[in-house]
């Protein structure tokens, strides 16, 4: 008699089912959906995790409006691709011992992961990072923009982050001068 | 300067200013610097004191930045620190800063890239320096000796200032070692005065010791490495006998050892010192002329400090172990002391001498005592120092130039002057009799008279 088992039995039987997923559907702020696997989510972001154990991820898509669909998207991605690197018990300890170094270096597919990226797309990707409490995704974001940083001039700097000179000429004349060896090549 | 609001600049990216930071924070110091003048929001981030700790803190140690300082002395002039770094990218070292030196003040030293400033004979105030953002901070001068005739009828002394970092406590100190002055050896007193710089008030302490090894003139300067002080040590009688006194800058706590040439034939004793020291992968390494019965070179390092014994005065003991002696033949440069020897990023053993670099590669392993090296490679400098510098020294100190940024020092005794701060008409006055306004000319005209290498070293924070 299996059809007469029950509606209870088989709602629990769902419900089982659910928690067992082992994907998370998250919505950005234009409304699109992306799947990402719940234990790289929950491994990658302190604020997934956070609601994936105070049960506020909705099935439908939890709503994330502060992300927008490319930067989601590269969030997602990068959780999955991480999900497909789960370091080994070596790794583990090594990246132990790491943490007393003050910045992890990124690894070769990270590196690519951002290297790819337009200038507009990684800096959504490193507020999203952000908002998610993604440390990981946040050093290796952070790493990118600053080695595209260095040794650029204030203008180039200016350009690449849309940045506004607020400095008058006599002020800008004056800090270049007082450290003028900063500014030899420019 | 007030902190804009981020959210007025509209068309500006609105980056957190958390995240900006994390950024600026992996920059290297000369990029943190530039970036001040990138806006406003920008240059509060960058002068904020807690940015700059946090940078001295997490700087990669892996490509220590090596400054060179030297104190350029022409007749009319007043005399300059000048400092060089010549690590930085490209094939030309650069002039980092000039400072210039008030009348009377000597660089007396040179801890993780700060430059210390003092007069060796009076009461005045010590100068340290930090090269890379130019501020200057005004130690109080140290107080008269609690003894002043030094307990013999002696009235002159000198004083030797020495600034010091304890890795552990995180603390810079300024020691001053004060000795009778020449012709007084047979006093056996060393008085010491230490000054805690960001330490919680307390000025100046004293204390002294019974000895009659003192750092003379003719000693060559102390080499700080890791929390040590290293400092040459003469006695003049009965027999003139050389020592390395070791002074742990944290514990205060100090010990003697003898030195290599003391037990190489060879060296007569009544010669100066032929030795410069310096920071060889972080063990002390003493570079020393041998000039009979041949003319060597030699580069002796001394033995981790735990594997010595504390042992006053021991002749019998050798603490040293040499490490690399070269042939230098019919050179005359080798007549005068040895200045200037730092291990470079290559591994390369560099040696300055005059215009002069000499380098040795030390990869090779096959070199055993007794064996006598070549300098591989021979770099005529592009300027031509003095040919008889009074005293042309250069220490190796390690580090990126980024910890040099970390002031960290907060003393409400010590005035600390930005480098960022407004001019104002009163500046070029100043600049005539003080250090405290750094000079900023870059030449190539000038001459090296005393040099010291420093390295920003990482553990700089505070």
């Amino acid at each position: 008699m299996e059809v007469d088992k029950g509606k209870g039995e088989a709602e629990e039987t769902r419900k089982v089912a659910e928690a067992d997923r082992d994907t998370v559907t998250l919505k950005s702020s234009d409304g699109k959906l992306f799947e990402v696997s719940k234990e790289a989510a929950a491994r990658l972001s302190t604020v997934l995790a956070g609601m994936i154990a105070g049960g506020s991820i909705d099935d439908n898509g939890t709503d994330l409006k502060q992300i927008g669909s490319e930067a989601l998207e590269n969030v997602v991605d990068y959780c999955n691709k991480h999900a497909n690197s789960i370091p080994s018990a070596a790794l583990i300890s090594s990246s132990i011992s790491f943490n007393t170094a003050p910045f992890k270096e990124p690894e070769e597919w990270e590196r690519k992961f951002v290297d790819r990226l337009s200038h507009d797309a990684l800096f959504d990707l490193v507020e999203a990072a952000n908002f998610l409490g993604m440390e990981r995704l946040l050093d290796v974001t952070c790493h990118k923009i600053s080695e595209m940083m260095k040794g650029k001039s204030p203008d180039q700097i200016r350009e690449v982050f849309n940045i506004k000179n607020d400095y008058t000429k006599e002020e800008l004349e004056e800090i270049r001068q007082e450290l003028a060896w900063a500014f030899y090549d420019d | 300067m007030e902190r804009p609001d981020l959210k007025s600049a509209e068309s500006s990216r609105d980056i957190p200013t958390n995240i900006l930071q994390d950024i600026l924070l992996r920059l290297p110091t000369r990029d943190v610097i530039r970036s001040s003048s990138v806006s406003k929001l920008w240059c509060s981030i960058v002068r904020d004191p807690s940015f700059r700790k946090l940078h001295a803190a997490t700087s990669d140690v892996a490509e220590p930045d090596v400054l060179l300082v030297s104190v350029n002395s022409e007749p009319g002039r007043r005399d300059e620190a000048r400092v060089v770094n010549l690590s930085s990218s490209g094939n030309n070292s650069k002039d980092m800063r000039h400072v210039g030196i008030p009348d009377g003040y000597s660089l007396t030293g040179v801890c993780n890239g700060f430059l210390c400033f003092a007069i060796d004979y009076d009461q005045a105030p010590v100068f340290v320096c930090n090269p890379v953002t130019g501020e200057t901070l005004e130690v109080p001068k140290a107080p008269p000796l609690s003894h002043p005739k030094l307990g013999g009828g002696v009235t002159y002394v000198s004083h030797r200032f020495i600034l010091g970092f304890s890795p552990m406590t995180k603390q810079y100190k300024v020691f001053r070692l004060s000795f009778p002055r020449y012709g007084a050896w047979q006093h056996n007193t060393i008085h010491i005065a230490v000054y805690t710089l960001g330490g919680s008030g307390g000025g100046w302490r004293q204390y002294s010791y019974p000895s009659q090894f003192y750092p003379m003139h003719s000693t060559p300067p102390p080499v700080h490495i890791d929390g040590d002080l290293f400092v040459p040590v003469e006695r003049r009688v009965p027999e003139r006998t050389a020592r390395m006194l070791v002074l742990d800058v944290g514990a205060e706590t100090r010990c003697l050892y003898s030195l290599p040439y003391n037990h190489h034939e060879g060296y007569d004793p009544s010669w100066d010192m032929l030795a410069d020291g310096f920071d060889l992968k972080g063990q002390m390494c003493l570079a020393v002329n041998v000039i009979y019965p041949r003319r060597k070179l030699q580069f002796w390092v001394m033995r981790q400090r735990r594997e010595l014994r504390l042992e006053e005065n021991n002749d019998d003991k050798l603490y040293w172990v040499l490490r690399y002696s070269f042939d230098l033949g019919d050179d005359s440069f080798t007549l005068g002391v040895p200045r200037g020897a730092w291990l470079d990023q290559a591994q390369m053993l560099c040696y300055r001498h005059g215009n002069y670099l000499y380098k040795h590669g030390t990869y090779s392993s096959w070199f055993h005592v007794g064996s006598l090296l070549f300098f591989d490679q021979i770099v005529e400098l592009p300027e031509t120092p003095s040919p008889s510098p009074s005293c042309h020294l250069l220490t190796r100190l390690g580090s990126r130039l980024a910890n040099g940024i970390s002031w960290g020092v907060t003393d409400p005794a010590c005035s600390p002057l930005s480098p960022l701060r407004r001019h104002h008409p009163k500046t070029k006055r100043q600049r005539n009799n003080c250090l405290s306004t750094p000079c900023y000319v870059l030449s190539d005209s000038t001459k090296f008279g005393v040099g010291f290498l420093c390295v920003l070293s990482n553990r700089i924070a505070s």
